[in-house]
Protein backbone atom coordinates (compact mmCIF):
# COMPACT_ATOMS: atom_id res chain seq x y z
CA UNK A 1 0.00 0.00 0.00
CA UNK A 2 2.85 2.33 0.91
CA UNK A 3 4.48 1.53 -2.40
CA UNK A 4 1.19 2.32 -4.23
CA UNK A 5 1.01 5.67 -2.49
CA UNK A 6 4.63 6.39 -3.39
CA UNK A 7 3.94 5.41 -6.96
CA UNK A 8 0.80 7.60 -7.13
CA UNK A 9 2.73 10.51 -5.62
CA UNK A 10 5.53 9.99 -8.07
CA UNK A 11 3.12 9.89 -11.08
CA UNK A 12 1.32 12.99 -9.80
CA UNK A 13 4.64 14.77 -9.48
CA UNK A 14 5.74 13.80 -13.01
CA UNK A 15 2.38 14.86 -14.44
CA UNK A 16 2.55 18.15 -12.56
CA UNK A 17 6.03 18.84 -13.93
CA UNK A 18 4.85 18.01 -17.46
CA UNK A 19 1.88 20.36 -16.99
CA UNK A 20 4.42 23.08 -16.25
CA UNK A 21 6.24 22.42 -19.50
CA UNK A 22 8.96 20.07 -18.24
CA UNK A 23 9.85 18.06 -21.33
CA UNK A 24 11.92 15.53 -19.38
CA UNK A 25 8.82 14.70 -17.34
CA UNK A 26 6.81 14.39 -20.55
CA UNK A 27 9.40 12.01 -21.95
CA UNK A 28 9.12 9.95 -18.76
CA UNK A 29 5.35 9.77 -19.26
CA UNK A 30 5.98 8.61 -22.81
CA UNK A 31 8.52 5.95 -21.79
CA UNK A 32 6.27 4.55 -19.07
CA UNK A 33 3.10 4.40 -21.20
CA UNK A 34 4.12 3.93 -24.80
CA UNK A 35 3.74 0.12 -24.64
CA UNK A 36 0.17 0.32 -23.36
CA UNK A 37 -0.83 3.08 -25.77
CA UNK A 38 0.74 1.29 -28.72
CA UNK A 39 -1.04 -1.94 -27.74
CA UNK A 40 -4.39 -0.12 -27.74
CA UNK A 41 -3.69 1.49 -31.12
CA UNK A 42 -2.39 -1.71 -32.69
CA UNK A 43 -5.31 -3.84 -31.53
CA UNK A 44 -7.92 -1.31 -32.56
CA UNK A 45 -6.36 -0.59 -35.95
CA UNK A 46 -4.85 -4.00 -36.79
CA UNK A 47 -2.26 -2.12 -38.76
CA UNK A 48 1.26 -1.77 -37.45
CA UNK A 49 2.34 1.31 -39.41
CA UNK A 50 -0.85 3.21 -38.64
CA UNK A 51 -0.64 2.17 -34.99
CA UNK A 52 2.79 3.76 -34.73
CA UNK A 53 1.57 6.96 -36.36
CA UNK A 54 -1.40 7.21 -34.05
CA UNK A 55 0.70 6.38 -30.99
CA UNK A 56 2.71 9.47 -31.89
CA UNK A 57 -0.50 11.45 -32.35
CA UNK A 58 -1.74 10.33 -28.95
CA UNK A 59 1.34 11.63 -27.18
CA UNK A 60 1.25 14.88 -29.12
CA UNK A 61 -2.35 15.26 -27.93
CA UNK A 62 -1.26 14.42 -24.40
CA UNK A 63 1.28 17.25 -24.54
CA UNK A 64 -1.37 19.64 -25.86
CA UNK A 65 -4.03 18.61 -23.37
CA UNK A 66 -2.14 17.69 -20.25
CA UNK A 67 -3.02 21.06 -18.76
CA UNK A 68 -6.66 20.00 -18.73
CA UNK A 69 -5.95 16.92 -16.60
CA UNK A 70 -7.37 17.75 -13.16
CA UNK A 71 -6.74 14.44 -11.40
CA UNK A 72 -10.41 13.39 -11.18
CA UNK A 73 -9.37 9.96 -12.44
CA UNK A 74 -6.07 8.10 -12.53
CA UNK A 75 -3.70 9.67 -15.05
CA UNK A 76 -3.33 6.33 -16.84
CA UNK A 77 -7.13 6.06 -17.29
CA UNK A 78 -7.20 9.60 -18.70
CA UNK A 79 -4.33 8.79 -21.04
CA UNK A 80 -5.74 5.48 -22.34
CA UNK A 81 -9.18 7.02 -22.82
CA UNK A 82 -7.52 9.76 -24.85
CA UNK A 83 -5.75 7.09 -26.91
CA UNK A 84 -9.03 5.29 -27.62
CA UNK A 85 -10.62 8.58 -28.66
CA UNK A 86 -7.77 9.48 -30.99
CA UNK A 87 -7.99 6.09 -32.70
CA UNK A 88 -11.79 6.09 -33.00
CA UNK A 89 -11.87 9.62 -34.38
CA UNK A 90 -9.24 8.63 -36.91
CA UNK A 91 -11.14 5.48 -37.86
CA UNK A 92 -14.31 7.46 -38.37
CA UNK A 93 -12.63 10.18 -40.40
CA UNK A 94 -10.57 7.91 -42.60
CA UNK A 95 -12.87 4.92 -42.75
CA UNK A 96 -13.98 5.57 -46.28
CA UNK A 97 -10.61 6.52 -47.63
CA UNK A 98 -8.26 3.88 -46.30
CA UNK A 99 -7.90 0.22 -47.02
CA UNK A 100 -10.26 -1.83 -44.97
CA UNK A 101 -8.53 -5.13 -45.47
CA UNK A 102 -5.45 -6.12 -43.55
CA UNK A 103 -2.17 -6.93 -45.12
CA UNK A 104 -0.42 -9.99 -43.86
CA UNK A 105 2.54 -7.81 -42.83
CA UNK A 106 0.40 -6.30 -40.12
CA UNK A 107 -0.49 -9.66 -38.64
CA UNK A 108 3.11 -10.78 -38.52
CA UNK A 109 3.76 -8.04 -36.01
CA UNK A 110 2.14 -10.21 -33.35
CA UNK A 111 4.80 -12.88 -33.80
CA UNK A 112 7.23 -10.54 -32.10
CA UNK A 113 4.78 -9.20 -29.57
CA UNK A 114 3.58 -12.44 -28.00
CA UNK A 115 4.21 -13.38 -24.41
CA UNK A 116 6.73 -16.13 -23.92
CA UNK A 117 4.50 -18.06 -21.48
CA UNK A 118 1.94 -19.21 -24.05
CA UNK A 119 3.17 -17.95 -27.36
CA UNK A 120 1.11 -20.09 -29.76
CA UNK A 121 -2.30 -19.34 -28.27
CA UNK A 122 -1.53 -15.67 -27.81
CA UNK A 123 -0.41 -15.20 -31.38
CA UNK A 124 -3.41 -17.12 -32.71
CA UNK A 125 -5.75 -15.02 -30.64
CA UNK A 126 -4.08 -11.73 -31.61
CA UNK A 127 -4.28 -12.71 -35.26
CA UNK A 128 -7.91 -13.73 -34.94
CA UNK A 129 -8.75 -10.44 -33.23
CA UNK A 130 -6.93 -8.50 -35.93
CA UNK A 131 -8.92 -10.28 -38.61
CA UNK A 132 -12.30 -9.37 -37.09
CA UNK A 133 -14.51 -6.85 -38.91
CA UNK A 134 -13.66 -3.33 -37.75
CA UNK A 135 -16.68 -2.64 -35.57
CA UNK A 136 -16.68 -6.06 -33.92
CA UNK A 137 -12.93 -5.77 -33.30
CA UNK A 138 -13.30 -2.32 -31.79
CA UNK A 139 -15.97 -3.44 -29.35
CA UNK A 140 -14.12 -6.63 -28.45
CA UNK A 141 -10.85 -4.79 -27.77
CA UNK A 142 -12.57 -2.10 -25.72
CA UNK A 143 -14.77 -4.48 -23.72
CA UNK A 144 -12.88 -7.72 -23.30
CA UNK A 145 -9.30 -6.42 -23.37
CA UNK A 146 -9.50 -2.84 -22.13
CA UNK A 147 -12.40 -3.43 -19.75
CA UNK A 148 -14.74 -0.63 -20.80
CA UNK A 149 -18.49 -1.03 -20.17
CA UNK A 150 -21.03 -1.07 -22.98
CA UNK A 151 -22.37 2.37 -22.09
CA UNK A 152 -18.85 3.81 -22.35
CA UNK A 153 -18.20 2.00 -25.64
CA UNK A 154 -21.52 3.19 -27.02
CA UNK A 155 -20.51 6.77 -26.19
CA UNK A 156 -17.05 6.33 -27.72
CA UNK A 157 -18.42 4.87 -30.93
CA UNK A 158 -21.58 6.97 -31.17
CA UNK A 159 -23.75 3.86 -31.38
CA UNK A 160 -26.54 2.42 -29.23
CA UNK A 161 -25.60 0.29 -26.25
CA UNK A 162 -27.42 -2.65 -27.84
CA UNK A 163 -25.22 -2.31 -30.91
CA UNK A 164 -22.14 -2.55 -28.73
CA UNK A 165 -23.45 -5.76 -27.14
CA UNK A 166 -24.44 -7.24 -30.48
CA UNK A 167 -21.02 -6.51 -31.93
CA UNK A 168 -19.31 -8.07 -28.92
CA UNK A 169 -21.33 -11.26 -29.29
CA UNK A 170 -20.57 -11.30 -32.99
CA UNK A 171 -16.86 -10.84 -32.33
CA UNK A 172 -16.76 -13.71 -29.85
CA UNK A 173 -18.64 -15.95 -32.26
CA UNK A 174 -16.24 -15.13 -35.08
CA UNK A 175 -13.28 -15.70 -32.77
CA UNK A 176 -14.63 -19.11 -31.88
CA UNK A 177 -14.88 -20.01 -35.55
CA UNK A 178 -11.37 -18.71 -36.22
CA UNK A 179 -9.74 -20.38 -33.23
CA UNK A 180 -11.42 -23.74 -33.80
CA UNK A 181 -10.28 -23.96 -37.43
CA UNK B 1 -35.70 -23.36 -22.48
CA UNK B 2 -34.97 -22.79 -26.13
CA UNK B 3 -31.20 -22.61 -26.59
CA UNK B 4 -31.44 -20.54 -29.77
CA UNK B 5 -32.76 -17.77 -27.58
CA UNK B 6 -30.13 -18.23 -24.89
CA UNK B 7 -27.18 -16.72 -26.72
CA UNK B 8 -27.54 -13.28 -25.19
CA UNK B 9 -27.95 -14.77 -21.73
CA UNK B 10 -24.82 -16.89 -22.11
CA UNK B 11 -22.80 -13.76 -22.85
CA UNK B 12 -24.52 -11.76 -20.12
CA UNK B 13 -23.91 -14.61 -17.67
CA UNK B 14 -20.19 -14.72 -18.42
CA UNK B 15 -20.02 -10.92 -18.32
CA UNK B 16 -21.79 -10.84 -14.94
CA UNK B 17 -24.67 -8.79 -16.35
CA UNK B 18 -27.57 -11.07 -15.36
CA UNK B 19 -29.67 -9.98 -12.38
CA UNK B 20 -29.73 -12.55 -9.55
CA UNK B 21 -33.08 -14.22 -10.42
CA UNK B 22 -32.18 -14.59 -14.10
CA UNK B 23 -28.73 -15.80 -13.16
CA UNK B 24 -30.21 -18.56 -11.00
CA UNK B 25 -32.65 -19.56 -13.72
CA UNK B 26 -29.86 -19.65 -16.26
CA UNK B 27 -27.66 -21.74 -13.98
CA UNK B 28 -30.50 -24.23 -13.59
CA UNK B 29 -30.76 -24.42 -17.36
CA UNK B 30 -26.99 -24.66 -17.72
CA UNK B 31 -26.85 -27.71 -15.49
CA UNK B 32 -28.98 -29.63 -17.99
CA UNK B 33 -27.97 -28.18 -21.35
CA UNK B 34 -24.77 -29.42 -22.95
CA UNK B 35 -24.92 -26.82 -25.77
CA UNK B 36 -24.94 -23.98 -23.31
CA UNK B 37 -22.26 -25.67 -21.21
CA UNK B 38 -19.94 -25.86 -24.22
CA UNK B 39 -20.65 -22.28 -25.18
CA UNK B 40 -20.06 -20.97 -21.67
CA UNK B 41 -16.89 -23.02 -21.39
CA UNK B 42 -15.62 -21.45 -24.59
CA UNK B 43 -16.48 -17.94 -23.40
CA UNK B 44 -14.68 -18.54 -20.11
CA UNK B 45 -11.67 -20.04 -21.90
CA UNK B 46 -11.61 -17.04 -24.22
CA UNK B 47 -11.65 -14.73 -21.23
CA UNK B 48 -8.67 -16.61 -19.74
CA UNK B 49 -6.81 -16.36 -23.04
CA UNK B 50 -7.55 -12.65 -23.31
CA UNK B 51 -6.22 -12.16 -19.79
CA UNK B 52 -2.93 -13.66 -20.94
CA UNK B 53 -2.50 -11.17 -23.78
CA UNK B 54 0.33 -8.75 -23.12
CA UNK B 55 -0.88 -5.43 -21.78
CA UNK B 56 2.05 -3.66 -23.40
CA UNK B 57 3.27 -4.03 -26.95
CA UNK B 58 6.31 -1.88 -27.53
CA UNK B 59 6.48 -0.26 -30.97
CA UNK B 60 9.29 -1.60 -33.14
CA UNK B 61 10.90 1.86 -33.29
CA UNK B 62 11.44 4.51 -30.66
CA UNK B 63 8.70 7.04 -31.44
CA UNK B 64 10.04 9.66 -29.05
CA UNK B 65 12.21 11.59 -31.56
CA UNK B 66 9.14 12.22 -33.75
CA UNK B 67 7.01 13.21 -30.78
CA UNK B 68 9.73 15.46 -29.39
CA UNK B 69 9.99 17.19 -32.75
CA UNK B 70 6.24 17.71 -33.06
CA UNK B 71 5.92 19.07 -29.55
CA UNK B 72 9.04 21.25 -29.63
CA UNK B 73 8.42 24.87 -28.59
CA UNK B 74 8.02 27.36 -31.49
CA UNK B 75 11.23 29.22 -30.67
CA UNK B 76 13.14 26.03 -31.06
CA UNK B 77 11.38 25.40 -34.35
CA UNK B 78 12.30 28.88 -35.56
CA UNK B 79 15.93 28.36 -34.68
CA UNK B 80 15.95 25.13 -36.65
CA UNK B 81 14.35 26.91 -39.61
CA UNK B 82 16.94 29.66 -39.47
CA UNK B 83 19.70 27.11 -39.34
CA UNK B 84 18.32 25.41 -42.42
CA UNK B 85 18.09 28.72 -44.27
CA UNK B 86 21.67 29.47 -43.36
CA UNK B 87 22.68 26.12 -44.78
CA UNK B 88 20.80 26.90 -47.97
CA UNK B 89 21.78 30.55 -48.50
CA UNK B 90 25.12 30.82 -46.76
CA UNK B 91 25.92 32.32 -43.43
CA UNK B 92 25.14 35.97 -44.15
CA UNK B 93 22.81 36.91 -41.35
CA UNK B 94 21.50 39.97 -43.12
CA UNK B 95 20.31 38.01 -46.16
CA UNK B 96 18.87 35.25 -44.00
CA UNK B 97 17.07 37.65 -41.69
CA UNK B 98 15.57 39.66 -44.55
CA UNK B 99 14.51 36.52 -46.28
CA UNK B 100 13.09 35.16 -43.05
CA UNK B 101 11.21 38.40 -42.36
CA UNK B 102 9.60 38.41 -45.79
CA UNK B 103 9.04 34.68 -45.65
CA UNK B 104 7.35 35.00 -42.30
CA UNK B 105 5.14 37.83 -43.54
CA UNK B 106 4.17 35.76 -46.56
CA UNK B 107 3.52 32.69 -44.40
CA UNK B 108 1.38 34.73 -42.01
CA UNK B 109 -0.62 36.17 -44.92
CA UNK B 110 -1.21 32.69 -46.36
CA UNK B 111 -2.12 31.34 -42.93
CA UNK B 112 -4.63 34.16 -42.36
CA UNK B 113 -6.16 33.49 -45.76
CA UNK B 114 -6.42 29.74 -45.10
CA UNK B 115 -7.90 30.29 -41.64
CA UNK B 116 -10.41 32.82 -43.00
CA UNK B 117 -11.55 30.68 -45.91
CA UNK B 118 -11.49 27.47 -43.85
CA UNK B 119 -13.33 29.11 -40.98
CA UNK B 120 -15.99 30.50 -43.31
CA UNK B 121 -16.46 27.10 -44.91
CA UNK B 122 -16.60 25.36 -41.54
CA UNK B 123 -19.11 27.87 -40.22
CA UNK B 124 -21.28 27.43 -43.27
CA UNK B 125 -21.15 23.67 -42.80
CA UNK B 126 -21.95 23.69 -39.11
CA UNK B 127 -24.70 26.23 -39.58
CA UNK B 128 -26.30 23.74 -41.90
CA UNK B 129 -26.64 21.05 -39.22
CA UNK B 130 -30.17 20.88 -40.55
CA UNK B 131 -30.67 20.58 -44.31
CA UNK B 132 -32.99 22.84 -46.23
CA UNK B 133 -36.01 21.09 -47.72
CA UNK B 134 -38.13 22.54 -50.48
CA UNK B 135 -41.41 20.89 -51.50
CA UNK B 136 -41.45 20.39 -55.28
CA UNK B 137 -44.99 18.98 -55.39
CA UNK B 138 -47.69 18.19 -52.86
CA UNK B 139 -46.87 18.37 -49.16
CA UNK B 140 -43.97 16.17 -48.05
CA UNK B 141 -43.87 15.39 -44.36
CA UNK B 142 -41.09 15.90 -41.83
CA UNK B 143 -41.92 13.78 -38.81
CA UNK B 144 -45.62 14.38 -38.34
CA UNK B 145 -45.62 17.88 -39.86
CA UNK B 146 -46.68 18.50 -43.41
CA UNK B 147 -44.40 20.82 -45.33
CA UNK B 148 -46.17 23.46 -47.37
CA UNK B 149 -43.25 25.90 -47.60
CA UNK B 150 -39.47 25.55 -47.28
CA UNK B 151 -38.40 23.82 -44.08
CA UNK B 152 -35.51 22.12 -42.37
CA UNK B 153 -34.66 18.47 -41.89
CA UNK B 154 -32.68 17.98 -38.70
CA UNK B 155 -30.39 15.08 -37.84
CA UNK B 156 -32.51 12.09 -36.82
CA UNK B 157 -35.68 13.37 -38.49
CA UNK B 158 -37.59 11.47 -41.17
CA UNK B 159 -38.74 12.97 -44.45
CA UNK B 160 -41.60 11.19 -46.19
CA UNK B 161 -43.32 11.77 -49.50
CA UNK B 162 -46.70 10.33 -50.47
CA UNK B 163 -48.04 9.38 -53.90
CA UNK B 164 -48.24 12.98 -55.07
CA UNK B 165 -45.42 14.79 -53.26
CA UNK B 166 -41.79 15.37 -54.10
CA UNK B 167 -39.07 17.32 -52.28
CA UNK B 168 -35.61 18.76 -52.81
CA UNK B 169 -32.90 18.62 -50.15
CA UNK B 170 -29.85 20.87 -50.07
CA UNK B 171 -26.97 18.78 -48.72
CA UNK B 172 -25.07 21.47 -46.86
CA UNK B 173 -22.99 23.13 -49.55
CA UNK B 174 -22.02 19.99 -51.40
CA UNK B 175 -25.01 19.04 -53.49
CA UNK B 176 -28.72 18.45 -53.90
CA UNK B 177 -30.99 15.46 -53.63
CA UNK B 178 -34.42 15.17 -55.18
CA UNK B 179 -36.82 12.85 -53.40
CA UNK B 180 -39.41 11.05 -55.53
CA UNK B 181 -42.99 10.22 -54.44
CA UNK B 182 -43.53 7.30 -52.00
CA UNK B 183 -40.11 7.71 -50.37
CA UNK B 184 -39.02 7.69 -46.76
CA UNK B 185 -35.57 8.75 -45.59
CA UNK B 186 -33.78 10.02 -42.52
CA UNK B 187 -30.95 12.50 -42.06
CA UNK B 188 -28.29 10.50 -40.21
CA UNK B 189 -25.46 13.01 -39.94
CA UNK B 190 -24.22 16.24 -41.39
CA UNK B 191 -20.61 16.79 -40.55
CA UNK B 192 -17.70 18.23 -42.41
CA UNK B 193 -16.57 14.84 -43.67
CA UNK B 194 -19.78 12.87 -43.44
CA UNK B 195 -23.11 13.89 -44.99
CA UNK B 196 -25.33 10.88 -44.57
CA UNK B 197 -28.90 9.86 -45.37
CA UNK B 198 -30.69 6.60 -44.69
CA UNK B 199 -33.11 5.62 -47.45
CA UNK B 200 -35.74 3.27 -46.02
CA UNK B 201 -37.72 3.10 -49.28
CA UNK B 202 -38.43 5.04 -52.43
CA UNK B 203 -36.21 6.85 -54.88
CA UNK B 204 -33.71 9.69 -54.73
CA UNK B 205 -31.68 11.45 -57.35
CA UNK B 206 -28.42 12.91 -56.02
CA UNK B 207 -26.18 15.47 -57.64
CA UNK B 208 -22.96 16.05 -55.74
CA UNK B 209 -20.27 18.55 -56.56
CA UNK B 210 -17.98 17.97 -53.58
CA UNK B 211 -14.83 15.82 -53.50
CA UNK B 212 -15.46 12.06 -53.32
CA UNK B 213 -16.50 10.25 -50.14
CA UNK B 214 -18.34 13.05 -48.40
CA UNK B 215 -21.89 11.95 -49.17
CA UNK B 216 -23.30 8.58 -48.15
CA UNK B 217 -26.69 6.92 -48.45
CA UNK B 218 -27.38 4.00 -46.14
CA UNK B 219 -29.89 1.40 -47.25
CA UNK B 220 -30.98 -1.88 -45.71
CA UNK B 221 -28.68 -3.83 -48.02
CA UNK B 222 -25.77 -1.60 -49.00
CA UNK B 223 -24.07 1.72 -48.44
CA UNK B 224 -23.81 4.08 -51.44
CA UNK B 225 -20.68 6.21 -51.37
CA UNK B 226 -20.49 9.20 -53.64
CA UNK B 227 -17.25 9.37 -55.64
CA UNK B 228 -18.08 12.69 -57.30
CA UNK B 229 -21.19 12.06 -59.31
CA UNK B 230 -24.86 12.10 -60.16
CA UNK B 231 -27.01 9.06 -59.63
CA UNK B 232 -30.46 7.63 -58.92
CA UNK B 233 -30.99 5.12 -56.15
CA UNK B 234 -34.23 3.27 -55.63
CA UNK B 235 -35.02 0.86 -52.79
CA UNK B 236 -38.13 -1.10 -51.88
CA UNK B 237 -39.34 -2.12 -48.41
CA UNK B 238 -37.74 -5.55 -48.71
CA UNK B 239 -34.20 -4.24 -49.22
CA UNK B 240 -34.06 -4.76 -53.00
CA UNK B 241 -32.75 -1.80 -54.92
CA UNK B 242 -31.25 -0.43 -58.11
CA UNK B 243 -28.51 2.13 -58.58
CA UNK B 244 -28.15 4.01 -61.85
CA UNK B 245 -25.13 6.26 -62.21
CA UNK B 246 -25.34 9.05 -64.77
CA UNK B 247 -22.10 10.90 -64.03
CA UNK B 248 -18.85 9.99 -62.23
CA UNK B 249 -18.73 6.93 -59.99
CA UNK B 250 -20.58 5.51 -56.99
CA UNK B 251 -19.19 2.81 -54.71
CA UNK B 252 -21.63 0.33 -53.21
CA UNK B 253 -20.54 -1.75 -50.29
CA UNK B 254 -21.87 -3.88 -47.54
CA UNK B 255 -20.12 -5.52 -44.64
CA UNK B 256 -19.66 -8.98 -46.05
CA UNK B 257 -19.27 -8.91 -49.79
CA UNK B 258 -16.98 -7.24 -52.28
CA UNK B 259 -17.51 -3.60 -53.10
CA UNK B 260 -18.93 -2.56 -56.46
CA UNK B 261 -17.71 0.62 -58.10
CA UNK B 262 -20.35 1.69 -60.58
CA UNK B 263 -19.31 4.06 -63.37
CA UNK B 264 -21.47 6.50 -65.32
CA UNK B 265 -23.88 4.75 -67.66
CA UNK B 266 -24.12 1.64 -65.51
CA UNK B 267 -26.63 -0.08 -63.23
CA UNK B 268 -26.05 -2.12 -60.12
CA UNK B 269 -28.71 -4.22 -58.44
CA UNK B 270 -28.85 -4.49 -54.68
CA UNK B 271 -30.24 -7.51 -52.84
CA UNK B 272 -30.97 -8.13 -49.18
CA UNK B 273 -28.38 -10.37 -47.56
CA UNK B 274 -26.14 -10.19 -50.63
CA UNK B 275 -25.50 -6.49 -50.99
CA UNK B 276 -24.42 -4.99 -54.29
CA UNK B 277 -24.46 -7.22 -57.35
CA UNK B 278 -22.14 -7.15 -60.35
CA UNK B 279 -22.61 -3.82 -62.15
CA UNK B 280 -23.46 -3.72 -65.82
CA UNK B 281 -23.69 -1.18 -68.60
CA UNK B 282 -27.09 0.40 -69.32
CA UNK B 283 -26.64 -0.98 -72.87
CA UNK B 284 -25.87 -4.52 -71.71
CA UNK B 285 -27.82 -7.22 -73.53
CA UNK B 286 -30.75 -8.93 -71.86
CA UNK B 287 -28.77 -12.18 -72.00
CA UNK B 288 -25.89 -10.63 -70.05
CA UNK B 289 -28.18 -9.07 -67.45
CA UNK B 290 -30.04 -12.33 -66.88
CA UNK B 291 -26.81 -14.31 -66.57
CA UNK B 292 -25.38 -11.79 -64.09
CA UNK B 293 -28.55 -11.94 -62.02
CA UNK B 294 -28.28 -15.73 -61.94
CA UNK B 295 -24.66 -15.51 -60.89
CA UNK B 296 -25.30 -12.87 -58.22
CA UNK B 297 -28.10 -14.97 -56.75
CA UNK B 298 -26.28 -18.29 -56.69
CA UNK B 299 -22.55 -17.47 -56.81
CA UNK B 300 -21.89 -21.03 -57.93
CA UNK B 301 -23.53 -21.52 -61.32
CA UNK B 302 -20.82 -22.22 -63.84
CA UNK B 303 -23.28 -21.99 -66.73
CA UNK B 304 -24.04 -18.40 -65.74
CA UNK B 305 -20.35 -17.52 -66.13
CA UNK B 306 -20.32 -19.24 -69.54
CA UNK B 307 -23.21 -17.06 -70.65
CA UNK B 308 -21.63 -13.90 -69.25
CA UNK B 309 -18.36 -14.60 -71.08
CA UNK B 310 -20.25 -15.20 -74.32
CA UNK B 311 -22.42 -12.10 -73.99
CA UNK B 312 -19.90 -9.42 -72.95
CA UNK B 313 -18.64 -6.75 -75.34
CA UNK B 314 -15.84 -4.23 -74.93
CA UNK B 315 -18.19 -1.80 -73.16
CA UNK B 316 -18.90 -4.52 -70.56
CA UNK B 317 -15.26 -5.09 -69.63
CA UNK B 318 -15.70 -3.36 -66.25
CA UNK B 319 -18.35 -6.02 -65.51
CA UNK B 320 -15.72 -8.72 -66.07
CA UNK B 321 -13.33 -6.79 -63.83
CA UNK B 322 -15.88 -6.97 -61.02
CA UNK B 323 -16.62 -10.61 -61.76
CA UNK B 324 -12.94 -11.43 -61.44
CA UNK B 325 -13.21 -10.74 -57.72
CA UNK B 326 -16.37 -12.72 -57.26
CA UNK B 327 -15.77 -16.01 -59.06
CA UNK B 328 -13.89 -18.93 -57.44
CA UNK B 329 -10.12 -19.09 -58.08
CA UNK B 330 -10.54 -21.85 -60.67
CA UNK B 331 -12.77 -19.66 -62.84
CA UNK B 332 -10.56 -16.57 -62.71
CA UNK B 333 -8.22 -17.48 -65.59
CA UNK B 334 -10.99 -17.69 -68.17
CA UNK B 335 -12.67 -14.52 -66.89
CA UNK B 336 -9.33 -12.73 -67.08
CA UNK B 337 -8.58 -14.15 -70.55
CA UNK B 338 -11.93 -12.94 -71.85
CA UNK B 339 -11.30 -9.51 -70.36
CA UNK B 340 -7.96 -9.11 -72.16
CA UNK B 341 -9.60 -10.22 -75.40
CA UNK B 342 -11.82 -7.16 -75.06
CA UNK B 343 -9.38 -4.66 -73.52
CA UNK B 344 -5.61 -4.61 -73.84
CA UNK B 345 -3.93 -4.88 -70.44
CA UNK B 346 -2.05 -1.87 -69.09
CA UNK B 347 1.74 -1.91 -69.61
CA UNK B 348 3.65 -3.81 -66.94
CA UNK B 349 0.87 -6.29 -66.27
CA UNK B 350 1.15 -10.05 -66.80
CA UNK B 351 -1.54 -12.72 -66.68
CA UNK B 352 0.26 -14.76 -64.02
CA UNK B 353 0.89 -11.67 -61.94
CA UNK B 354 -2.78 -10.70 -61.92
CA UNK B 355 -3.97 -14.23 -61.19
CA UNK B 356 -1.51 -14.46 -58.32
CA UNK B 357 -2.92 -11.24 -56.91
CA UNK B 358 0.03 -8.94 -57.56
CA UNK B 359 -1.20 -5.75 -55.92
CA UNK B 360 0.72 -3.40 -58.21
CA UNK B 361 -0.77 -5.04 -61.29
CA UNK B 362 -4.28 -5.05 -59.85
CA UNK B 363 -3.84 -1.36 -59.11
CA UNK B 364 -2.77 -0.72 -62.72
CA UNK B 365 -5.91 -2.49 -63.97
CA UNK B 366 -8.11 -0.58 -61.53
CA UNK B 367 -6.53 2.66 -62.73
CA UNK B 368 -7.18 1.67 -66.34
CA UNK B 369 -10.89 1.36 -65.55
CA UNK B 370 -10.69 4.60 -63.58
CA UNK B 371 -11.77 2.73 -60.43
CA UNK B 372 -8.71 3.34 -58.25
CA UNK B 373 -9.15 3.24 -54.49
CA UNK B 374 -8.47 0.08 -52.58
CA UNK B 375 -11.54 -1.96 -53.29
CA UNK B 376 -9.68 -4.60 -55.30
CA UNK B 377 -7.92 -5.68 -52.12
CA UNK B 378 -11.00 -7.71 -51.31
CA UNK B 379 -9.67 -10.29 -53.65
CA UNK B 380 -7.52 -12.67 -51.69
CA UNK B 381 -5.97 -14.94 -54.31
CA UNK B 382 -5.40 -18.58 -53.46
Amino acid sequence: MERDNDSATSIASVVCRAQNGDRAAFEQIYRENVGRVHAICLRLLANSARAQELTQDVFVRVWEMIGSFRGESAFSSWLYRLAVNVVLVDLRAKKRRTARVLTTDDLSFYDKASTPANPGNTVDLERAIAALPEQARTVFVLHDIEGYQHNEIAAFMEVAEGTSKAQLHRARKLLREALEK
Amino acid sequence: MNCDKMEIRRHDYVDGLLPAPEKLAFERHLATCSDCQHEVEFLLALRRQVAELPARIEPPLDLWPGIAKRTAPPSHWRQEALQRLKTLFGDENRVVDNWTAWGLRGAIAVAVLIVTVGGFWYLMQTRQAAWQVAPLAGAPQIGSQRLVANGQLKVGEWLETDDSSRAQLDIGLIGQVEIAPRSRLRLVSTRLTDHRLALARGKLHAEIWAPPRLFFVETASALAIDLGCEYTLEMNDDGFGLLHVTRGYVALENKQGPESVVPAGAFCEIRPGRGPGTPYSENASAMLRTALQRWDLTNNERAAIDTVLAAVREADSFTLWHLLFRVPALERPRVYDRMVELVSPPPGVTRDGVLQGDKRMLKLWADKFGLGQSWWRYWLPL
